[in-house]
């Protein structure tokens, strides 16, 4: 078997996808600055993010440049080293708005969680790479330990929503993995007993007060209520507190229309209603301001992201190669997924970035990781002996 | 396609499938619901808000100005800012959190507090001393370092500091944290002594009372502390502005304007101010009340409000429901009264008319607001200013009040009051008979002297009434003139018997036989005459008028006079003389209508008993004895074209009777004693039910070929053994004496 020169690697590439992801970076920078640019404290940022990106893009050429394999030798190195990032969070770690996430190192912060999605979905797709039969232990009990770790070690941050897209990447990884009907229904009861016990037991008030206002909110979106003075001043309260955020975003996204306000113009997002517009709310901008038409268009090129990879997966014979490609069409599918349903609150509020889109040094980072890790499995196409050998 | 390609085909599809849902979602807010989002953006970005106007002043008769609005600045403490922004406040606090005992908020204790803070250890702000504690207290060291060090910014250089210090605790390091975050410390407590100097300066330079910034800041930071260890976690004391001064001295309020940095949470406002012009409440004491007061009302007050009168509003439909029936009545009563009590309660400082005059004359005196059309962001901090209308400013509204003669009302009121105990309730009014002007109106107690409950009580002397006695004979005098020269009285003045002091019902029904008629003195022969016995005063002839007239006529007396209507929901219309509303007062309570005709009463009612009004009734029906007619009462001063007035429709021979009886009073009768020279009175003592206690009233005009005074005095309720002239008497003659001596009030009001 020859090795692949760099060259041929690169002409190996699937350039339809740089080109995707390429394009939701520029998107992002344009909504960056726009939702940066009337802030004085946050105006550079949009120069930030583009030099995240360049670092990133670099790092994403080297991870390309390296055969993937090489990967699936440092997968566990790489998961251990994470999880250790995670488990060290508490004694090292810095505290921003109540949670601690991030270790501050010269001039920018790291976030493990971010990295720990990637760390995951190499490990995941190292575990099941030679598992094609669907035994439990196999595909149901260690996938989910491996996922549940440092899935609970960024929920007690606490982080709920990274916690969160955790899952999404295990089910994809562990389906196209070949388990089997009965085990991913397994996996639906238990999600749905631990999503129980969780909203019993684990949440915190505020979470539990997300929650509430969200459940009660579709009677709100609908026009005026017929309300008593009792349930106005409630109501009242409840937009100036936990249902803040989710109601001025949903504000941006119904009044942006079918075209939108225009760039810059969108008077949620210049008029300082709207928070964290730069990153968890980042959706709410672009519909604001390129209305239903700029939100398609948006969500047109994330579909068309996923459904690339997939389509690299569906090319790619070798097993580790195409879990590894599901694993980040996965993690990217659902983040972006779960961004725009909590900027239009048809989910609980909580706070996610827009991969490629919204700011952030590791969020960035971790995506092009990600999509260089795919690339690189889609490009080298090695040999394989034999078929999938689950029916 | 391989099983493995078919499960990616399923991943895409359930991707896609996520998507459309999400898709339909944004296409049913973006496109369905486009305008009602809309709509709601507008509405988080522009707001329409009154300007108020410059409120018009009152003055009195003379044009003198009784209150005003003056242009003000308020100073306002924000005590959550203060307490985490301004050094002081934050050094306070910060070395409570240290642990250190913290005395009240003053010079001395904010020194030492902040010398604390200068020099508290990195050990303290570790997680060994508890998480949150830990973390507190970084807080309020940064805040502290970040208020008093120059930068660009608080919040920059708030955030510079926190990093530094975590940095350095997380490297281990030791010592004080003013050397961890390499500061000068001497510097820092020089800006801090400059910052303390000036709220020293401050505190001392507020005018009224002494020490009231520091006095403040001490019962905010105890209240504060009481409502947390309640477990509120933002206290309500913290939220809303306190007002520490309402009129803010110009150079303090430019000092603290122009650097509003230097001093978070002091915040100076541009207001208004409407206080009593200057001596007047020395002056005229029942003035305040009489003026009534201005206040805003707080958007939240009023949803407050609303909820409590919708929460009344159902419990009334449930009583009614469990009861059978709860007239409408008494729910708009009960409704009227707790909106009354509310009103009370959101009296803190404003704009609109409460109380009194200001009430009353509201829609004059209140003017015509401006609009703006305000943009602004979140947190409600303005950006921009659209558009705003005219203002049209209040007009002032001159009340018929003569403030010479109320003073010399207020002065006489508060002499005759010295030997009565503090409290004694008290009342006098004086009225142009001819145009019903209200020229002085005094009552006592002063509003500052009255119980909580009756604060809000335009005046509680003449909002409240009591039994008239004797009062009412004249009236009922000039009935029964009035009927025997058309035959209605069924008794001949002719028949009339002796005055015996004592004698047994003749009227009514059997069961009552044995109630005996009383009269105070054995009149004799006197009672035959009806001038004399008015003008002595005699039970026994009033009896035997009341016998000629019946209810018919003791009604007809009462109603010429504006002082009996029909009760509500009768069948007779209301008598032209009734007034139910004098323009300018908001409330008074009008004459019990609620007569009982089949009882024993009959006699009782010839005499002032079961007959309620208040002074300013009576100084009308006066009035009306003066002039022959009744005006309409008014404490707004009116153009001579709209003034009214109701001919008594009598005999002026009857009239002239009636007068003649009101001077034998005065000169031979029960006010001799008083020696009132020109003036027609009558006095009354009302027994106040079984409490061995009198309503002493005295009533009368100036006499003169046009009378320009007629009066009214009563002290309600005084210990038994004190007559209407004895008590009230000295009221009106003080009075009148006062008048009479000032040529110029002479010449004026002969």
């Amino acid at each position: 078997m020859t090795v692949p020169t760099h060259g041929a690697v690169l002409r190996q590439l699937d350039w339809w996808l740089v080109l995707v992801a390429t394009a939701l970076s520029l998107v992002g920078l344009t909504f960056i600055h726009s939702a940066t640019r009337y802030d004085p404290e946050f105006s550079g940022q949009h120069v930030r993010q583009a030099l995240f990106l360049s670092v990133s893009a670099g790092l994403g050429l080297l991870v390309i440049l390296v055969p993937y394999t090489r990967f699936l030798r440092l997968a566990w190195l790489l998961y251990s080293g994470t999880a250790a990032a995670l488990l060290l969070l508490p004694w090292f770690g810095t505290t921003i708005n109540g949670a601690r996430r991030w270790y501050m190192l010269p001039g920018f912060a790291v976030q493990p969680a971010e990295f720990a999605k990637v760390a995951v979905i190499a490990a995941l797709a190292a575990w099941l790479r030679f598992r094609t039969q669907p035994r439990w232990m196999d595909h149901v009990v260690v996938p989910t330990l491996i996922t549940a770790v440092p899935a609970l070690l960024v929920m007690k941050q606490p982080d709920l929503s990274s916690s969160l897209v955790f899952w999404p990447i295990l089910l994809a990884m562990v389906y196209a993995g070949g388990a089997s009907l009965r085990q991913l229904l397994a996996f639906g009861v238990a999600g749905a007993t631990v999503v129980v016990l969780g909203y019993l037991l684990v949440l915190h008030d505020y979470q539990l007060e997300r929650i509430e206002v969200w459940r009660q909110h579709f009677a709100w979106t609908g026009g005026a209520p017929e309300l008593d003075p009792g349930q106005r001043i409630a109501l009242r309260d409840a937009l100036r507190g936990p249902a803040y955020q989710p109601w001025q975003a949903l504000i941006a996204i119904g009044s942006g229309g079918v075209t939108g306000f225009g760039l810059g113009a969108g008077p949620q997002n210049s008029h300082d209603f709207l928070p964290y517009r730069n990153a968890d709310y980042l959706f709410a901008v672009v519909a604001e301001e390129t209305g239903l038409l700029g939100a398609f268009g948006l969500l047109g090129l994330q579909m068309a992201l996923v459904l690339s990879l997939l389509r690299l997966a569906w090319r790619t014979r070798e097993r580790f190669g195409r879990l590894l490609i599901v694993g980040v069409a996965g993690f990217l599918g659902a983040q972006s997924l779960m961004h725009v349903a909590v900027c239009s609150w048809l989910v609980p509020a909580t706070g996610l970035p827009l991969p490629f889109l919204s700011y952030g040094g590791s969020s960035t980072m971790c995506a092009v990781v990600a999509l260089a890790l795919a690339l690189n499995a889609g490009a080298r196409r090695l040999p394989v002996l034999g078929g999938d050998g689950y029916r | 396609m391989n099983p493995s390609q078919r499960r990616l085909l399923v991943l895409g599809v359930c991707h896609a499938a996520a998507l459309v849902v999400v898709a339909g979602h944004l296409t049913f807010t973006m496109v369905g619901q486009h305008e009602l989002w809309l709509e709601r953006s507008y509405e988080n970005r522009w707001a329409f808000r009154d300007v108020p106007t410059r409120r018009g002043a009152i003055r009195d008769r003379q044009g003198v100005v009784l209150v005003r609005d003056v242009p003000c600045s308020r100073l306002e403490l924000h005590y959550r800012t203060f307490r985490r922004r301004h050094p002081c406040g934050v050094a306070l606090h910060c070395a409570e959190l240290l642990g250190a005992p913290v005395g009240p908020y003053g010079e001395a204790t904010l020194l030492d507090a902040f010398r604390r803070c200068l020099y508290a250890p990195l050990e303290a702000l570790r997680r060994d001393a508890g998480a949150e504690l830990a973390r507190d207290r970084r807080y309020y060291l940064c805040a502290l370092f970040a208020g008093l060090t120059d930068g660009p910014g608080f919040r920059g250089r708030f955030r510079v500091l926190s990093q530094r210090l975590i940095e350095r605790l997380r490297r281990g390091a030791q010592g004080v944290v003013t050397t961890a975050l390499e500061l000068d410390a001497q510097r820092l407590e020089q800006v801090f002594r400059a910052r303390l100097a000036e709220l020293t300066a401050l505190d001392r330079q507020l005018p009224e009372r002494g020490g009231r910034l520091w006095g403040t800041l001490e019962a905010t930071r105890l209240a504060a502390g009481k409502q947390r260890a309640a477990g509120s976690e933002q206290p309500a004391v913290e939220r809303r502005p306190l007002a520490l001064h309402q009129r803010l001295p110009y150079d303090l309020a430019r000092d603290l304007a122009s650097k509003p940095e230097w001093h978070p949470g002091l915040v100076v406002r541009p207001s208004v101010d409407r206080p009593v012009a200057e001596g007047l409440a020395h002056r005229a004491g029942s003035l305040d009340s009489l003026l009534g007061g201005v206040s805003p009302e707080w958007a939240e007050d009023q949803e407050r409000r609303e909820t409590m009168i919708e929460q009344v509003q159902t419990d009334l439909d449930e009583m009614a429901a469990a009861d059978g029936e709860l007239s409408e009545e008494l729910r708009a009563r009960v409704r009227g009264g707790l909106e009354r009590q509310l009103n009370a309660h959101l009296m803190v400082h404003g704009r609109v008319g409460r109380t009194g005059v200001e009430a009353d004359q509201d829609p004059v005196l209140r003017g015509i607001a401006g609009m703006q059309w305000v943009l602004h962001r979140r947190g409600a901090r303005e950006v921009g200013l659209w558009s705003s209308l005219d203002v049209t400013p209040g007009e002032d509204v001159r009340l018929a009040i003569d403030l010479r003669l109320q003073s010399r009302l207020e002065n006489a009121l508060d002499a005759a009051l010295v030997e009565y105990p503090k409290g004694q309730v008290a009342a006098a009014a004086v009225v142009d008979p001819v145009s019903g002007d209200v020229l002085a109106l005094a009552s006592r107690p002063r509003l500052a002297d009255r119980p909580a409950e009756h604060k809000t009580d335009p005046a509680l002397s003449w909002w409240t009434s009591g039994h008239i006695g004797s009062l009412a004979k004249p009236l009922v005098l000039l009935e029964h003139l009035d009927a025997v020269r058309h035959g209605r009285s069924t008794h001949d003045p002719r028949q009339f018997e002796a005055c015996r002091g004592s004698e047994p019902m003749a009227q009514g029904d059997a069961k009552f036989k044995r109630f005996r008629l009383r009269c105070d003195h054995v009149h004799g022969e006197l009672a035959r005459d009806c001038v004399a016995a008015l003008g002595e005063s005699c039970n026994y002839f009033f009896y035997q008028v009341a016998e000629g007239l019946g209810w018919a006529g003791l009604q007809r007396a009462y109603a010429r006079f504006g002082l009996w209507r029909p009760p509500r929901g009768a069948s007779e219309p209301i008598p032209d003389g009734f007034q139910a509303h004098v323009a300018g007062i908001p409330a008074a309570a009008l004459p019990d209508p609620s007569w009982d005709t089949t009882s024993r009463d009959l006699h009782r009612r010839a005499i002032g008993y079961g007959l309620s009004a208040n002074v300013l009734h009576l100084a009308r029906a006066y009035a009306g004895i003066a002039t022959g007619r009744l005006p309409e009462l008014s404490l707004v001063r009116r153009a001579p074209e709209t003034l009214r007035s109701v001919a008594l429709g009598v005999h002026p021979d009857d009239l002239a009777l009636v007068r003649e009886g009101l001077r034998y009073c005065v000169e031979r009768g029960t006010a001799e004693r008083l020696h009132l020279r020109g003036v027609l009175a009558k006095t009354g003592t009302a027994e106040v039910g079984q409490s061995k206690r009198n309503n002493a009233w005295l009533a009368g005009y100036v006499d003169g070929a046009r009378p320009r005074l007629a009066f009214a005095c009563v002290l309600y309720a005084v210990p038994h053994g004190r007559y209407g002239a004895a008590a009230a008497g000295p009221i009106a003659q003080r009075f009148l004496q006062a008048v009479q001596d000032d040529p110029k009030l002479a010449e004026e009001f002969r």
